[in-house]
């Protein structure tokens, strides 16, 4: 889901409340940290295929994730979230 | 979910895909479409993003297209200076450095060029200021006949590099003009859109800056951009955030290192509903330079000249109306120094375009100046090409120096650290009026001469100037420490300047840190003497509702007073990226001032 900036507000995904059951069709996702990942962590997520694109809130990664488990990203200690 | 306007329900709005979306903006065309109930030649199809006007229902399905990361509203623009009563301005606020910008060529995306050509022709005359000065007129709309009727452009181009001879035919007096780089030439492209419907030329930015504003600059080998406008202010929306024009703006300075933008402040810091920051939208991208005003040095009440009154807005003072940062505030930062420097903008004389008829407003509005070839302007458009003149002139020394094809980083730690803030109280030498401070390309200058610089991660070239890059393979390469740096005996101030590009993004992408050691004593950058990094405990009384003082930027200062004088070293520390296999260039540079002089 991407945010929406008009007339001032931004809905950022990221703040919403929503759990998306997974990630089929959809390419892009946003996994919230507990803490701003470290260069090991973001490593591990890479060979998870997890390619993050960008930093977009508090420590909250916009990334590109082909694959559909979302479970096996949350499972992650250092996941808070991981979302479409 | 729109609430200011009852009324309104179409929005004009831009697409904005990701950088590594499955399918391009072609492809996704025909969803856009349909999604948003539109006939598809009603879109405008972008390289990276597809611009339409959309019924605010069918926002929401939009936001659900897997390719689109997000969507902004598209804003109007103008240019930038101000209303003003015209003094006369006896230049010289920029001392002779011996360099004129030979060589340099500036672009100037404003409202267009004299009476539209570039040389004589049979009938017309260009300007006097501008002979030799024009090395092309570039096409940014269709049809474009370059002419500046307005008046903006010309002014602009003039304090780039205009010289002439300005004669008050009323006090009978002569003196020179010059714009900061006299030996430069310029590409002006015009910004003036014809409306078939309204029969009239009509301001606009092209929807996509990087294949429509900057890219033919930078393939015909310019690698100066200047830009004396940016969103019109709302006053129901008050400060901008970090949109569509900042993205494009640090997405093509992160993939053309070695091209500065510059970027006028606004004046909106006395508009309706200002609160306490304007900055925003192009003026909030991570690589420009973001230009604020200063006044002057002849007498005015901030906006007019008064000949029996005070100096109410001086040479060190901000403009009244130059807007002021930090950039709008995220959840994770109290936002971004802004401006990044000033110069005066405040009653600036300059060239008068000879498409501007003789009675027009625009020759009284800013006070007459007695002479028809020159008129008076104020405005954060009028600081910023003085300030682009100054980076023709650094460009110029770099080369005759060794760094031919210097990044935007080392001419932006160049200027910064020779910049003084005349208006921060908290002592840290930066506030959110004057960023970090007014430009002095003399002190700017001396740094190149004495090569107390260095750039990191230049793809462009390996001179005794330049350093790898910064990266966490290994992880012995995220930080670069810099030889001992002789310091004299007796008390010195020591500045120093660490500037990098940032992937765009409103939030700082790669987190950079600059640290100088003496002995066992460090300073860190934006940070005075307090510990730690990135955030600020002496803020100079702004307040936002927030708790947060973060403040990260991919611009850091440090000013030692008194500094010790053993063992003292630079470090540029990386402190997270967000890509860890992120190759980060870098740039610094420093000085050392003798306290006992100052």
């Amino acid at each position: 889901m991407a945010t929406i900036t008009v007339n001032g507000n931004t809905i950022n995904p990221a703040a919403a409340d929503y759990v998306s059951r997974d990630a089929k069709g959809y390419d892009f996702i946003y996994i919230q940290a507990h803490h701003d990942l470290s260069i090991d962590e973001k490593r591990q997520l890479a060979e998870m295929d997890v390619e993050i694109q960008e930093y977009v809130s508090k420590h909250t990664y916009l990334c590109r994730y082909t694959p559909d488990d979302l479970e096996r990203l949350r499972a992650l200690t250092f996941v808070r979230t991981a979302n479409m | 979910m729109i609430e200011r306007e009852a009324d309104r329900t179409q929005y004009e709005v831009d697409l904005i895909l990701h950088t590594q979306a499955n399918m391009n903006t072609t492809a996704l065309a025909p969803q856009v479409a349909q999604r948003a109930g539109v006939d598809i030649s009603e879109l405008e199809v972008l390289p990276n993003k597809i611009r339409l006007t959309v019924h605010q229902d069918r926002l929401d399905n939009l936001a659900a297209l897997d390719s689109v990361n997000r969507i902004e509203e598209v804003r109007p623009k103008r240019v930038y200076n101000d209303q003003a009563r015209g003094i006369l301005q006896a230049d010289a606020l920029f001392k002779s450095t011996g360099y004129e910008g030979a060589d340099q060529i500036i672009c100037v995306a404003d409202t267009g060029f004299d009476q539209g050509i570039a040389r004589d022709d049979s009938s017309i005359k260009v300007h006097p200021a501008f002979v030799g000065r024009i090395a092309s007129l570039a096409k940014v709309w269709d049809p474009s006949d370059f002419k500046d009727h307005h008046g903006h452009g010309t002014h602009v181009c003039g304090s780039v590099c205009g010289s002439g001879i300005y004669t008050n035919s009323v006090q009978g007096k002569s003196i020179g003009v010059k714009g900061t780089a006299p030996a430069a030439t310029l590409m002006v492209q015009s910004l003036m859109k014809f409306s078939k419907a309204k029969k009239l030329w009509k301001f606009a930015t092209p929807s996509d800056l990087a294949t429509k504003l900057f890219r033919n600059p930078y393939e015909s080998g310019i690698r100066i951009h200047n830009n004396s406008w940016g969103s019109e202010w709302d006053e129901h929306e008050g400060q901008f955030g970090y949109e569509a024009d900042a993205t494009a703006i640090d997405g093509f300075v992160d993939k053309h290192q070695d091209f500065v933008v510059l970027i006028a402040a606004g004046n909106d810091a006395d508009e309706k509903n200002h609160g306490v920051s304007q900055i925003g939208a192009n003026g909030a991208a991570k690589n420009c330079i973001t230009v604020g005003a200063t006044g002057t040095t002849r007498p005015n009440d901030g906006n007019s000249y008064n000949a029996d009154g005070p100096v109410k807005t001086g040479i060190t003072n901000t403009a009244t109306f130059s807007s002021r940062g930090p950039t709008k505030p995220t959840t994770n930062s109290f936002g971004r120094i802004k401006p990044d420097v000033v110069a005066p903008g405040v009653a600036i004389l300059s060239a008068a375009s000879r498409s501007v008829a003789p009675n027009a407003e625009v020759r009284t509005e800013f006070g007459p100046s007695h002479d028809p070839d020159w008129l008076f302007m104020s405005g954060t458009s009028m600081a910023t090409p003085l300030v682009a003149g100054c980076v023709a002139l650094l460009r110029e020394a770099l080369y005759m120096h060794g760094k031919k094809q210097p990044s935007a980083a080392l001419v932006k730690a160049l200027l910064i650290n020779g910049a003084v803030n005349y208006s921060s109280r908290n002592g840290l030498g930066f506030d959110f009026e004057q960023g970090f401070g007014r430009v002095d390309v003399d002190s700017s200058v001396v740094m190149i001469k004495q090569s107390t610089f260095v750039e990191g991660g230049s793809k462009l070239e390996a001179t005794t100037h330049d350093v790898r890059a910064l990266s966490y393979t290994p992880v012995t390469n995220s930080r670069w420490e810099s030889p001992v740096i002789p310091v004299p005996s007796g008390r010195s101030r020591f500045i120093v300047t660490l500037t990098y590009p940032d992937a765009p993004g409103a939030l700082l992408q790669n987190d950079v840190n600059l640290v100088v050691r003496a002995g066992q004593v460090e300073r860190h950058g934006n940070m005075g003497s307090d510990i730690g990094f990135d955030h600020i405990s002496k803020l100079p009384g702004l307040v936002h509702g927030m708790s947060a003082d973060r403040i990260a930027d991919n611009v850091e200062k440090i000013i030692w007073d008194n500094i010790p004088p053993t063992n003292v070293t630079i470090v540029v520390q990386a402190s997270g990226f967000t890509k860890p296999d992120s190759v980060q260039a870098f740039a610094v540079a420093w000085r050392i001032q003798a306290l006992s002089g100052l």
